[in-house]
């Protein structure tokens, strides 16, 4: 173990995968953010592969009984949370590249490998 | 700062796989468990060695689910064989790691 084991305040990088309401996973990385968070750890989000798909504005969920993500994650910068990194092949792949509800930055592979170098510890949702 | 990559799903998805690759850098390492222990026959693996020997990845599999499979005779030989201990140790020797799934 070296010494960033012990650190305090660690640089998390979470991997979202997973569209918006075809699992859970979704709103648990964002539970675990604000959990997270809570805790001043330094939190960077990285919106890959169908995950580029919670980001799309004006999504209406209440026509299959579930809470719209794009609300919640809207708020995650009032708790901090302000680095959101998003696949820009993921966007090619999907044809969507702006009108996001978060502030994004787009980042190729090389940008996103470096993003896991750079981690203390990540996450995969 | 070396990630062991762990992947689990089978090659019949194979963004997973592809998505670990890319965003691999060298001298990473590669863990195959559950489904995700057929990548080790020779003829699935051989798909993605040239871009697992450009970036120097060791490759692992669990045994338990090799053998649970039927396939840990059947493996190619660049694959090493790790059980559970050696799952545990992989995650200490590592700086962090990544679940693909």
């Amino acid at each position: 173990m070296n010494s960033n084991a012990i650190k305090a305040r660690k640089k998390v990088l979470v991997i979202l995968t997973q569209s918006p309401y075809g699992n859970a996973l979704s709103r648990e990385a964002i539970d675990y953010c604000l959990a997270a968070a809570a805790f001043e750890q330094d939190l960077t989000l990285l919106f890959t592969g169908d995950a580029v798909l919670q980001l799309i504005n004006d999504q209406n969920p209440s026509t299959i009984n579930q809470k719209d993500l794009t609300k919640t994650l809207s708020a995650l910068p009032i708790y901090g949370i302000n680095q959101f990194y998003v696949d820009s092949n993921a966007l090619e792949q999907y044809g969507i590249d702006n009108d996001f509800c978060v502030p994004t930055i787009k980042v190729d592979v090389k940008e996103i490998s470096e993003l896991l170098v750079n981690a203390d510890t990540i996450l995969n949702f | 700062m070396k990630t062991l990559h762990i992947v689990n799903k089978s090659p019949e998805k194979p963004s997973i796989m592809e998505r670990c690759l890319n965003f691999s850098s060298k001298g990473d390492s590669l863990l195959l468990i559950e489904d995700a222990a057929y990548f080790a026959l020779p003829s699935t693996i051989s798909k993605i060695t040239s871009r697992l020997d450009a970036l120097q990845i060791k490759i692992y599999a669990l045994e338990e689910d090799l053998v649970a499979r039927g396939i840990n005779k059947k493996i190619h030989g660049s694959i090493q064989i790790v059980n559970y201990e050696g799952f545990v140790e992989l995650t200490t020797t590592h700086n962090k790691s990544s679940s693909w799934y």
